[in-house]
């Protein structure tokens, strides 16, 4: 009897903990971890000199010079290395590819000009093998962003270890994706892209068909507008004829109503200030993603309060006349006029190239203080989660990285490395590549 | 006749002497007018003058006020006190220019556009087909050096006429097909008969570097591959030199070489005796057509060159001649405003029309070609390139003696010269008056009827104005519908269907073809063009072809554009 209402309370606990469980708990760590004698680089706060940070529970327990280590710890003596908050990727293709030859392993897109109704969480892979390699470079959390279409659907924010996709979400969805019409058919669409000179097409051509294109879109939105009213009337009204669930619609109906942010994928200043008249049209909140020119248009941006998440930085020039270092220097201007930045990869083999991104844009006139807050505390506000991650206070999210140096140098190793709690291993494809091949007689 | 003549003369001899002394002189100008016949001078039975007007001789050498005199076909007498023969007709050229015709360098004029269909391609209607017949072609690529375009002219046409109203008598014209494209040949823009066009034939071989992609067409695909194709060709002529060599000294006991035609065609360019012509724009394309004809030694002839005043001092240091292109690179019509365009086209477009300066300034002997321009702009943009610091007398030089002296018919062509080919233009101008019209023309002696006004290019209207609007509302009703098109590839023609429709205020349309079906987007229609968009896919990629088409009344020509492929032009009709 006794042995029945065990198994019987068991069933039970299992039951509530599998239905009830918000959707990070279950990846938390029940482990007590301080490390100790470490140069505690905040973010938000001051730098601590030498310091304790206390793991627990998954979060951020206790941060200071003077903290008393919990008995149950493990303690990381870390003399002589540096604690930072984990760095966050806001534009990958994590999770959804993995071998880009091979087409069972793309998962980046869908046909179709609108995608809203997609969710990229319930593709991501947790057994990716980029994933490790990301988080071994101090990456342990990234937006990870549908690609195709005109609206290609909806990002997730995710921690990069975890069992299941569940675990790995931080939150989604966090933003409905746009790739802003450029009518040249590249750009998101799917389409070949000749370059300028083998394309056809005259440059008015190309103007109609991004206007053809951007109507589309507001055609778009206004339908889910009017879904919208008439959801709300039926509400009100229930004499009124029955309305037929349409996700799209549905989806698009916080994007209408300004309560989930856009992402607009667009990179030359003309097009961005079209995709900013847009925005004011349709009374969207955006947040301008590539922008490779988006110097060019900087007070426009500070004026309107659009953040801006740059990247990759590590690449050519936009236009074969542009200064070498216009993709380089693309942060520190848009810093200088206020406008809130984050930067990206646009990858997910290499999202762990990250911090030399960031690294390119300070050693181009952004200061190291703002690259490192590009790469944690204002992608956290931009995402919504600043009460989350993106900087080391108590009740965050424990996710860490001790290094050796400035994460943003290429010479730096991360010692270890803590998502939500737990140490996660600094093992990846590429280091069990270099132990096999070492061991080669 | 020769018996009967003879049998005559002793009759008649026998009897009367004085009256055998005057049938003599008549037989023998009968029998001179019969030699003459299979020659163009029978064409000109008259003699003209042109009388009182100012003739620029050569380039720098000027009667003001004198007389020409052609007659059968040559020019007989020039110069400023010349007595008119009683037969002649005169032409009053009081206030006029009379230049020696001019010579376009390079052109495809008299040759037709496709080449031998091969049998399936255009009726096997599927992609496999169209791929095994590229493959089993591969002269569409490769060429075919032993193809002489004297061979191929087909005289007249509307390009040939709208050519020499611009006052060009002369053109040097090759077929454009492969790599080795052939053997080029001069030729007089007017005749009924090929064969009477030909001045020289054959001149030089036409080399270029296309590349072969046409739905997945063979080797060689890549530029690097061109320039292997071209050197292994010529080593295989080498090769093929010394079998033939050594088996005309041995004879016995080796075995005969296999006759090639192909390979045969290609021994006097590698002797030096002819030239051969490659087509290269750009500076790296010339340093690849140096590179080539030193390796053979082989007697270059750099024709396009628009970029070759940037490797003058080379060029003049190999003392190799130039066709000079002057198809100026230009700013896009319908380039927007706003839109910023690179330095390096910039650059281009500012550059170009000096090169012609910067070749004569080096000394660099060149003619000149129109290119893909319109005749009309041929000579305007050769007074660009005066404009542009190009001296009067070496653009003259260019256009009329550099030209003949390089096509080896310096004694027959490029000046006004007793004995020279009676190529003469007539203008009411200086050549350099851009208002300057052709008065009149003559070609191998022959005056040419001009087309009464050289066609303007049709301006593109602004949209919605008055009667261009109603104009192009009725050229709208006329371009929709169903349209056979069959387009030329050198892979054989493909009969292509077009359809055109109009739905409220949007156009909308598809193309069936035997490689798909593709629908069509982007389409204008106005002002009797038609252009469309469709997404053709080619061996698994989405080929992104823009179809440009000119309607005149039920027929349609034009040209399907495939990014990276190439361009193929059509012709088509309205089913009836």
């Amino acid at each position: 009897m006794i042995n029945k209402i065990k198994v019987f309370f068991t069933l039970l606990l299992l039951m509530v903990s599998l239905a009830g469980a918000p959707l990070n708990t279950a990846a938390q760590s029940n482990e007590t971890y301080a490390i100790r004698n470490a140069r505690i680089v905040t973010v938000t706060g001051a730098v601590i000199e030498k310091g304790t940070v206390v793991i627990a529970k998954g979060k951020i327990a206790a941060v200071g010079a003077n903290v008393s280590v919990p008995s149950k710890a493990r303690v990381i003596d870390a003399t002589g290395l540096s604690v930072y908050p984990g760095l966050i990727d806001s534009g990958t293709t994590l999770g959804l590819e993995e071998i880009g030859s091979v087409a069972g392993g793309q998962d980046t897109a869908e046909i179709g000009d609108n995608n809203a109704n997609l969710q990229v969480i319930v593709a991501v892979n947790p057994s990716s093998s980029h994933l490790p390699v990301a988080r071994v470079n101090g990456i342990t959390t990234a937006l990870t962003a549908p690609q195709g279409g005109l609206i290609a659907g909806q990002s997730a924010l995710i921690n990069l270890a975890g069992w299941t996709w569940k675990e790995m979400a931080l939150k989604t969805p966090v933003a409905m994706h746009i790739n802003f019409p450029t009518g040249d058919g590249a750009g998101g669409r799917g389409g070949f892209d000749f370059g300028p000179i083998a394309n056809p097409r005259s440059l008015v051509e190309i103007r109609r068909e991004q206007d053809k294109q951007i109507d589309k879109l507001k055609t778009i939105l206004n339908e889910a507008k009017i879904y919208g009213e008439a959801k709300d009337a039926k509400a009100q009204d229930s004499t009124l004829p029955k309305l037929d669930v349409d996700l799209k619609k549905e989806a698009l109906l916080p994007v209408v109503r300004g309560q989930m942010p856009v992402v607009i994928e667009v990179q030359m200043a003309r097009d961005i200030k079209k995709a900013l008249e847009f925005a004011d049209e349709m009374k969207l909140k955006i947040i301008i993603s590539g922008g490779v020119e988006a110097y060019k248009v900087a007070d426009l941006l500070k004026a309107k309060n659009i953040p801006v998440i740059i990247g990759p930085v590590l690449r050519f020039p936009a236009n074969e006349d542009d200064a070498y270092d216009a993709p380089f220097t693309n942060a520190s201007q848009l810093m200088k006029a206020g406008v809130k930045i984050a930067f990206q990869t646009s990858d997910s083999a290499n999202s762990r190239n990250l911090p030399y991104h960031a690294g390119m844009a300070a050693a181009f006139g952004l200061s190291k203080e703002d690259a490192l807050k590009a790469l944690t505390i204002y992608p956290a506000e931009i995402w919504g989660v600043a009460d989350k991650i993106g900087s080391i206070e108590v009740g965050k999210v424990a996710n860490l990285i001790i290094t050796d140096g400035d994460p943003l140098e290429i010479i730096t190793q991360i010692k270890h490395l803590f998502i939500n709690g737990h140490q996660v291993p600094l093992t990846s494809r590429h280091t069990e590549l270099y132990e096999k091949y070492k061991a080669r007689p | 006749m020769a018996n009967f003549s003879l049998s005559l003369v002793r009759r008649i001899t026998t009897r009367r002497p004085w009256r055998f002394a005057a049938l003599f002189l008549a037989l023998t100008a009968l029998a001179l007018a019969f030699l003459h016949t299979p020659t163009a001078q029978l064409d000109s039975p008259y003699a003209y003058a042109i009388k009182d007007a100012q003739i620029i001789v050569s380039a720098g050498k000027i009667i003001r006020k004198g007389t020409v005199v052609i007659r059968n076909g040559f020019i007989t007498d020039v110069g400023e006190n010349i007595k008119i023969p009683a037969d002649a007709r005169i032409i009053e050229g009081a206030g006029t220019f009379v230049y020696a015709g001019f010579i376009d360098g390079y052109t495809n004029l008299g040759i037709p556009a496709a080449p031998p269909q091969t049998p399936g391609s255009a009726s096997g209607g599927n992609r496999q087909a169209a791929i095994a017949a590229a493959q089993a072609q591969p002269d569409a690529t490769h060429g075919d050096p032993s193809e002489a375009a004297a061979e191929q002219i087909k005289p007249g046409g509307a390009s040939v006429e709208e050519e020499r109203s611009v006052g060009v008598t002369t053109a040097l014209t090759s077929s454009k097909q492969g790599i080795f494209a052939g053997q080029s040949a001069l030729i007089n823009l007017a005749g009924d008969e090929a064969a009477k066009l030909v001045v020289r034939a054959p001149v030089s071989l036409t080399v270029q570097f296309s590349t072969g992609r046409f739905f997945g067409g063979g080797y060689p695909g890549s530029l690097m591959g061109t320039v292997a194709f071209i050197r292994q060709t010529f080593y295989d002529a080498i090769h093929y030199r010394d079998e033939v060599e050594r088996y005309n000294k041995t004879k016995r006991g080796v075995p005969r070489p296999e006759s090639d035609k192909k390979l045969a065609a290609l021994q006097p360019a590698l002797r030096g005796e002819m030239p051969v012509f490659f087509i290269a724009n750009s500076d790296n394309d010339i340093r690849r057509a140096l590179q080539i004809a030193d390796e053979f030694k082989l007697k270059p002839i750099i024709g396009g060159a628009l970029y070759g005043y940037r490797l003058a001092a080379t060029l003049k240091a190999k003392n190799i001649p130039v066709v000079l292109s002057v198809d100026f690179p230009q700013r896009p019509s319908d380039w927007p405003e706003d839109e910023e365009e690179p330095l390096r086209v910039l650059r281009a477009r500012a550059e170009t029309p000096k090169g012609a300066a910067l070749l004569a300034q080096a000394g660099v002997k060149f003619a000149f070609t129109s290119g893909s321009l319109r005749p009309a702009d041929f000579l305007n943009n050769i007074r660009r390139a005066v404009e542009n610091g190009l001296s009067k007398d070496d653009a003259l030089k260019a256009l009329t003696s550099n030209a003949a002296e390089l096509f080896g018919v310096g004694e027959q062509l490029g000046t006004i010269e007793t004995g020279k080919i009676a190529n003469l233009v007539v203008l009411s101008d200086e050549l350099w008056a851009r208002d300057a019209t052709v008065k009149h023309l003559f070609i191998d002696g022959n005056p040419i009827e001009l087309k009464k006004e050289p066609p303007t290019p049709p301006r593109t209207g602004k949209p919605g104005q008055g009667a261009q609007g109603t104009k192009d509302a009725a050229a709208e009703i006329n371009a929709l519908g169903e349209w056979e098109l069959v387009v030329k590839s050198p892979q054989g023609d493909m009969a292509v269907k077009l359809l055109l429709q109009k739905d409220g205020n949007n156009f909308s349309g598809a193309l069936h073809t035997p490689l798909g079906d593709a629908a069509l987007r982007d389409i204008s229609i106005s002002g009797g063009q038609v252009r469309a968009i469709a997404s053709i896919n080619i061996d698994g990629q989405a080929i992104e072809a823009t179809l440009s088409g000119t309607i005149a009344g039920n027929s349609m020509h034009g040209t399907i554009l495939l990014p990276q492929i190439g361009a193929f032009d059509f012709t088509g009709s309205k089913p009836k």
